[in-house]
């Protein structure tokens, strides 16, 4: 009886309700003169779920506050939101490109890291030419939520298209503080008219007037965007950094214009780390892939072994080629370590590490690199030599 | 309750029947009071003494009354010269053993006993002059037949249940096991109904410690009526601070035959189909007897759905309220959304939302069991429609809300016994309080109090929770899984540790007091039956010389 009671008394504490819930599923965060703006993407259940016949809704809302910390800004989020801020789900946290140049990211990763109800598994972008109020403004099509978007198509295009990676809190957080190698976040940016992306109106054509697009990889120096990689940089940067799930890829024909296009089925990244006599580091970039030959658009012959040793070579090259470059650019536009080399020689020569360390990245335009690729094609598909020949014969 | 003794006319058991026949009427007549249903036939026995048959109308067969008992009295006997010479005293024994045509009787001399068989169905005859009195069984009352057991239905397996009367059911078992060391004692316990009880159990397999301990508990028994199984099972629990049920009653015979086989003690109580079966264990009520009918990979799957259903009735609505109030980080986004998007306008808190609809199902659920077959329909189609859609579009509650008590519901009666799906319904609400004040660590601290109350129970000196709590890896055969039957070579602990051996060689040394021989091979076959047909013969010459 008395313990019956007493459980009346408890207060239930930690209690809350779901629908005194705001359910945050993309956070911003950007730069407002001396104070930081945070940007809540909140879901509305009744406009997502699928059963209501209330389609006009729309599926998300966005409150603003403004306040000197992160913490301040998300409670007063509630001076416009009728219900609190419901961290635990968060799927995307979005920088103004604005405020990861000037700011810097640490202060507010450090806040999202401590708080125990946030779970770090969030993918972490940077707002390109934008801010991220904006990035959280537009409506997507086919995932009703934005935040949920992005979430699924940085997920699916890290896994098949290599010029993509995905960065969630954890990993950004180690790869700040990690000795030897610096950070990326992948980027997203507006494509189209920014004008009315924030209501249904974005949805009701066939192509709507602005969408979110993963563009480039944001390099970071400490916590602080540097600078960002191309396409074709960024695809270097993730053979280096063994984050090549599968891909596309081509290579050009022998004789006549034209690609082969390469269904890369997976791919493999090692590095070895040796000391040559003069006692300075050297890296040996090795990457194993294995394609499919996808179409081919020349008139030569790829049915036989040597034809497909050809193919092997030109694409090994051509690998190597891609990596090079991604690291001469890095080294020589951004000096910064963001492929992991200073860590990979601490993981071997600590000793020589702690001497370097501090030099490393006046180091970096003279590392002595290689790069050896082993490609490999494994089948033709359905067809053997192109019909194209026939056709222009 | 004192009032019956003590009102008149005074009934001494022990006072003997007066020797002169309307004396003893009207005594029998005095104590009856003026009941409608008893029958006192007075006529000429044999045309020369003055006697009466006694009888409940109603109880007795009518066809063996006229044909053999009346009709045997009533001729008119040849032997003149020799009923002269018949003393008083002499009468009843001729006409016990020469005239009358009946096997079972038996000579009662006092008021008490008199009464006790007369109210179970006898048929008294009285002789003037005799202080003796015949009792003749000839019992025929109308009973319900031998039906298909309503509350333990199986698809594979026999379909015949138990019905009221005790001799019935006795019989039943006998059927199943044909062996003389099935032994049976019957006492009659209620001061009022003196109703029979049967303690059943097989002599060479059933503990004797429990046995003895099943006879001192019935004894201590003192209530003026036993109208139920249920009376008794109350009054032997070995705690009443449970909720718990700590025997298990089954309405199939096939069952109690398998449980005397693994050594429990079946109680049969007459006036119910139920027949109670100590010492009982917490897995035995996820037994069902299906389970040993078919195959033992279909049972040991059955066995397994069955203990999900068994937490999914009693967690379902706490852990929706422990998720959906403290731990929603715990839901994926995509499902917490949905739920969020039910929860819109939904009026109560999440527990109050759930205790609503609970309390409302069990409602319903007491209603359909109580009410009568006519209006049944109508009240099914109102009940869809509270714990149903209606609910959900008038905003009282969400739809997810219905989902998990509808799951619950149901999986409530995929447990096999009713007993222990009551005590589920009882921990349900209890959970749930504890879920709406400290979430998961609320189910979590419920969980543990259950476990440590589960172990700390016993029924007639078993672990409740054994083989589990303590573990007994033998006895892990028949729980949670159940092996073929070629692999189930042993008892469970319920039975006797001398006796553990289902199967192979041992069986023989174990049963050899029976007279029963289980040996293997064929010869060893054809030799018991040889002995047997020996011990036959060796009976019927006993009797002829006896002759």
């Amino acid at each position: 009886m008395v313990t019956g009671l007493l459980l009346t008394l408890t207060g239930c504490w930690g209690r809350h309700e779901l629908n005194d819930l705001a359910i945050v599923l993309g956070l911003g965060i950007d730069k407002a003169g001396d104070e930081i703006k945070v940007t809540a993407q909140v879901v509305i259940p009744s406009g997502v779920s699928s059963n209501q016949n209330k389609i006009s809704a729309a599926p998300v809302t966005v409150f603003n506050a403004t306040a000197p910390t992160l913490f301040e800004a998300i409670r007063k989020l509630t001076v416009s939101s009728p219900r609190i801020a419901f961290l635990s789900h968060i799927r995307v946290l979005v920088f103004g490109e604005q405020f990861a140049r000037e700011n810097g990211v640490g202060e507010m990763l450090d806040g999202m890291m401590r708080d125990p109800r946030v779970r770090p598994d969030y993918y972490v972008t940077v707002a390109r030419r934008t801010t991220a109020e904006s990035v959280l403004s537009v409506l997507s099509m086919l995932e009703k939520i934005p935040a949920d978007k992005l979430y699924k198509s940085l997920d699916a295009s890290a896994t098949t298209w290599a010029p993509t990676t995905t960065v969630n809190a954890d990993r950004l957080m180690e790869d700040m503080i990690g000795s030897g190698h610096s950070a990326v976040v992948p980027g997203v940016e507006i494509r189209g008219n920014p004008k009315g992306i924030n209501s249904n109106n974005n949805l009701t054509g066939v192509k709507p007037a602005a969408q979110l697009v993963m563009n480039g990889l944001g390099v970071f120096r400490k916590d602080k965007l540097i600078g960002w990689l191309s396409e074709v940089e960024s695809k270097g940067f993730n053979y280096i950094r063994d984050q090549v799930d599968s891909t596309m890829g081509h290579i050009r024909c022998e004789e006549d214009k034209g690609y082969i296009a390469l269904n890369s089925l997976r791919s493999n990244t090692k590095i070895k780390t040796t000391m040559n006599a003069q006692s300075k580091p050297q890296f040996h970039v090795k990457v194993e892939t294995v394609s499919v030959i996808a179409s081919v658009e020349c008139k030569q012959r790829i049915g036989s072994l040597k034809a497909i040793t050809a193919m092997e070579k030109k694409g090994s090259e051509q690998t190597n080629k891609l990596m090079r470059e991604a690291v001469n650019t890095v080294f020589r536009k951004y000096k910064v370590d963001i492929f992991g080399f200073g860590q990979e020689l601490e993981r071997k020569y600590p000793k020589q590490w702690a001497k370097l360390k501090d030099s490393w990245e006046e180091h970096l335009k003279d590392l002595n690199i290689q790069y050896d690729t082993k490609f490999m094609i494994k089948r033709v598909g359905t067809l053997d030599d192109s019909f194209l020949k026939q056709i222009k014969e | 309750m004192q009032n019956v003794y003590q009102t008149s006319p005074p009934l001494t058991p022990s006072s003997p029947v007066p020797a002169d026949l309307s004396s003893a009427l009207q005594e029998i007549q005095g104590t009856l009071g003026s009941s409608s249903d008893l029958v006192m036939k007075t006529f000429t026995c044999l045309k020369r003494w003055p006697a009466a048959l006694v009888y409940m109308d109603g109880f007795v067969d009518q066809q063996l009354l006229h044909e053999s008992i009346l009709r045997s009295l009533l001729r008119r006997d040849d032997e003149v010269s020799r009923l002269i010479q018949l003393r008083d005293d002499e009468r009843l024994s001729y006409i016990e053993h020469e005239v009358l045509i009946a096997a079972d009787t038996k000579r009662i001399d006092t008021m008490g006993a008199l009464f006790t068989d007369l109210m179970s169905g006898c048929v008294m005859l009285l002789l003037d002059g005799s202080a003796v009195v015949l009792r003749i069984g000839a019992v025929g009352w109308e009973d319900r037949s031998i039906s298909e057991p309503n509350s333990q239905a199986v698809v594979r397996g026999p379909m015949e249940g138990f019905n009221e009367n005790l001799r019935t059911n006795m019989t039943l078992i006998r059927r199943r096991i044909k062996d003389p060391e099935l032994w049976t004692e019957t006492r009659e316990i209620g001061r009022v109904t003196k109703t029979s009880v049967a303690i059943v159990f097989h002599r060479q397999i059933a503990d004797a410690s429990v046995v003895e301990e099943v006879r001192r508990r019935l004894d201590k028994i003192d209530i003026d009526g036993i109208l139920e199984s249920g009376y008794i099972e109350e009054f032997i629990q070995d705690t009443q601070r449970t909720i718990f049920p700590t025997v298990y009653n089954s309405e199939r015979p096939d069952t109690v035959a398998a449980a005397l086989l693994e050594g429990r003690v079946a109680i049969l109580v007459d006036g119910t189909p139920f027949v109670l079966l100590v010492p009982a264990l917490f897995v035995q009520f996820f037994q069902s007897a299906e389970d040993y009918y078919q195959r033992a990979d279909i049972s040991t799957l059955l066995r397994i759905i069955r203990y999900l259903a068994f937490f999914i009735a009693m967690l379902a609505p706490s852990f929706y309220i422990a998720i959906s109030t403290f731990h929603q980080e715990m839901l994926p986004t995509s499902l917490l959304i949905s739920v969020a998007a039910q929860r819109e306008g939904v009026p109560f808190p999440a527990f109050i939302e759930a205790l609503l609809m609970e309390v409302t199902y069990e409602i319903l659920r007491e209603a359909g069991v109580r009410i009568p077959k006519t209006v049944g329909q109508a009240v099914s189609i109102v009940g869809t429609l509270v714990i149903g859609q209606a609910a959900v579009d008038a905003g009282v509650v969400s739809a997810a809300m219905v989902i998990i008590v509808s799951i619950t519901a149901i999986s409530s009666y995929v447990i096999p016994e009713n007993g222990l799906s009551i005590s589920v319904r009882i921990i349900r609400f209890v959970l749930m309080a504890l879920a709406a004040s400290f979430g998961l660590f609320g189910i979590l601290l419920g969980l543990l109090m259950l476990v440590i109350h589960l172990t700390s129970l016993r029924s007639f000196g078993v672990s409740y929770m054994s083989p589990y709590g303590p573990y007994v890896a033998g006895n892990l055969k028949d729980t949670f899984y159940r092996v073929p039957w070629p692999a189930m070579r042993t008892r469970p602990a319920t039975a006797n540790p001398r006796n553990l051996h289902r199967q192979g060689i041992d069986i023989q040394h174990q049963h050899r007091e029976s007279g029963e021989s289980y040996g293997a091979s064929a010869n060893n076959r054809e030799a018991g039956s040889g002995d047997r047909a020996v011990a036959d013969v060796d009976r019927l010459l006993g009797a002829t010389r006896a002759e």
